[in-house]
């Protein structure tokens, strides 16, 4: 029983790091708290649900859901930075915050639009239907593959953002915007490709939570919902607080329900209002 | 300033204190006015949008005054209903008890959460207030027992001579007016200076020793206060209570008619709610797409309008002022 708990909680875990990380990044480099975060998982997963039901011929639906799905996602994240965000950059916060709710509004309505108010199933990745063995338990073998689908995503994000030349030009950014503009670094595209790469991994969880959790409005509140509760635990601006806090909470999850089902949450929360009154920043944040 | 130009600020502040007095007794007359006719839609919707006005001037205390943008204020308009409403179901509250219980658990439980938010910085304010907001959310759908969940909490109502809509609209306004005008002293008294003071320049506040944490504790607790007697008002006008009035889309609407109206100027919450209530009514006549008009609004207001309604708001200013803020 624990082994599956443990399970479910890496399962939890690698989405939301997915989810968090992109906030994170988005927030760290282009100071833009992205509320409608949580709405561009939401549209991945009913991406996912289009492209899987079109391709259901193919062995390889999911998988070809899995690469076009996030890039679809990374567009219209770099179109809203185009045409919205950076019109916006510096101005006061409240008309920072709303254009961005303005965005969750508008994506949830558009979805509704296209595929109506049920909820929609998201078949199981053709050859991962069946129930593996490991320490005595079974479980989905699609549960791996999210758990090293965001491992690897994790290490992908580590290589491109600490060992890419790309990077490096983000963490300048980052740091000092001005100074990084004045020695000759196009800014506005560092910001326009971050927040494509932020929504691209919303994009990627979206599309991995999809067979689990199916398409369902109102999954973009909780998303978005959780991904703080993550980010607040980590401390905003820092990838590996994402990661820490994502195993943490996904694990408070998991394990949440066996004692109180209903308010697993509950646990989650408890968390973020320790951490805050410890550590303000978050477990790996920078002091203020 | 020089003395010419003093001169003029003061001929024209008495001219516009003049626009502003025919301003107020225009409007005064035009509320009164509004159930003379009797017809009940009207005066329906004129109570509610009292309602709304409150809880949007209650959050503008905090977004206007003090900077803190709280994406959780519905938390404490739905525990001021809920409050009312489950005391007087459950235990059987007298009304004045009931309806003056509610607004206090709203400022109890905003002494709480404010403890935490009010922490950090303007991001993980954000995050938290709507975070713990919709941990509200969660607990009032869930705890179908006590609340009845998402069919709401009903089986409660006002004494028999509020029953009639036109008297509770009266009641509602001089509960509003009320609230407005103790929010306006609190606005303007050196709290609320001190709370604008923080929200320019917060490191400036600490080093004239300003206590910035406790104030903006203190702003959280009353505008959860003014929420709360929103909440008891909404409880009581409709004889229930739903959850949906916990839902983070009641907290954005009330930001989005900040946006509207302007968050910088006191009265402009109060025309934004106006404008905001007459789209909620009419576009739902032609379209059934209301937030995605809703978001390509507030799209268009942020880029190309940004202070809002409130720009119209420089007619009731004395000329000269208007045109020295221009030229700064």
């Amino acid at each position: 029983m624990i082994e599956l708990q443990l399970i479910s909680g890496l399962v939890s875990a690698a989405i939301l790091f997915l989810l968090a990380s992109g906030l994170s990044l988005i927030f760290g480099v282009c100071h833009v708290l992205n509320l409608a975060h949580g709405a561009f998982f939401l549209l991945a997963t009913f991406l996912a649900y289009m492209v899987t039901s079109q391709l259901a011929v193919t062995e390889f639906d999911f998988w070809i859901a899995l690469i076009l799905v996030p890039l679809a996602v990374a567009g219209v994240g770099a179109v809203a930075e185009i045409t919205l965000f950076r019109r916006l950059y510096g101005a006061n916060i409240l008309l920072q915050v709303l254009p961005t709710i303005a965005l969750i509004f508008i994506i949830s309505d558009l979805v509704r639009f296209f595929w109506g108010l049920e909820p929609l199933a998201v078949p199981t990745p053709t050859g991962f239907n069946f129930p593996i063995e490991l320490f005595g338990v079974f479980f989905p073998s699609y549960y791996a593959v999210v758990v090293v689908a965001g491992a690897l995503v994790a290490l992908l994000i580590w290589f491109l953002v600490y060992k890419t030349d790309w990077g490096l030009l983000i963490r300048a950014v980052s740091q000092d915007r001005d100074m990084a503009r004045a020695l000759g670094v196009k800014a506005n595209r560092i910001f326009t490709s971050v927040f494509a790469l932020g929504t691209g991994l919303a994009g990627v969880g979206g599309v991995l939570f999809a067979p689990i959790g199916g398409a369902n409005l109102g999954t973009d509140m909780d998303a978005v919902i959780e991904a703080f509760a993550v980010v607040v635990v980590g401390g905003l601006g820092s990838v590996w607080g994402s990661a820490v806090a994502a195993l943490l909470i996904g694990m408070l999850k998991a394990f949440g329900i066996l004692i109180v089902p209903q308010f697993a949450l509950a646990f989650v929360f408890g968390l973020m209002a320790i951490v805050l009154v410890i550590r303000p920043t978050g477990l790996f944040g920078a002091r203020e | 300033m020089n003395a010419r130009v003093e001169q003029m600020t003061q001929g024209g502040a008495a001219a516009a204190s003049r626009r502003t007095l025919y301003v107020l007794a225009a409007v005064s007359i035009l509320l009164l006015a509004i159930p003379v006719f009797g017809y009940q839609p009207l005066i329906i919707n004129a109570t509610d949008t009292l309602i709304l006005a409150l809880l949007v001037l209650s959050l503008n205390l905090l977004v206007g005054y003090g900077g803190m943008i709280s994406m959780g204020h519905a938390a404490f308009f739905a525990t001021g209903g809920y409050t009312a409403g489950l005391l007087a179901k459950f235990v059987d509250t007298p009304f004045l008890v009931a309806f003056a219980a509610g607004p206090l658990a709203a400022a109890i439980l905003a002494a709480i959460i404010g403890a935490l938010c009010v922490r950090l910085t303007h991001a993980y304010f954000i995050m938290l207030t709507l975070a713990f907001a919709q941990l509200v959310y969660t607990v009032i759908w869930k705890w179908r027992g006590l609340t009845g969940g998402d069919d709401g909490l009903i089986g409660f109502s006002p004494p028999t001579f509020l029953l009639n809509n036109t008297v509770y609209y009266y009641f509602a306004l001089a509960v509003v007016t009320a609230c407005i005008y103790a929010l306006y002293r609190i606005c303007e008294s050196p709290f609320g200076r001190t709370l604008t003071a923080i929200r320019d320049n917060p490191d400036r506040a600490t080093f004239i020793g300003v206590n910035v944490r406790a104030k903006q504790w203190t702003a959280f607790i009353i505008a959860g206060f003014f929420a709360g007697v929103a909440g008891v008002l909404q409880a009581y006008f409709h004889r229930g209570m739903f959850v949906n009035a916990a839902h983070f889309i009641t907290s954005a609407d009330a930001l989005v008619i900040l946006l509207l109206g302007g968050s910088r100027w006191f009265v402009g919450p109060l025309i934004g709610a106006v404008v905001f209530k007459i789209l909620f009514i009419s576009i739902p006549t032609i379209t059934v797409y209301w937030p995605l008009f809703i978001g390509l609004v507030i799209l268009a207001v942020a880029l190309f309008m940004p202070d809002g309604l409130a720009k119209f708001g420089d007619i009731l200013r004395p000329k000269a002022i208007v045109r020295e803020r221009k030229r700064a």
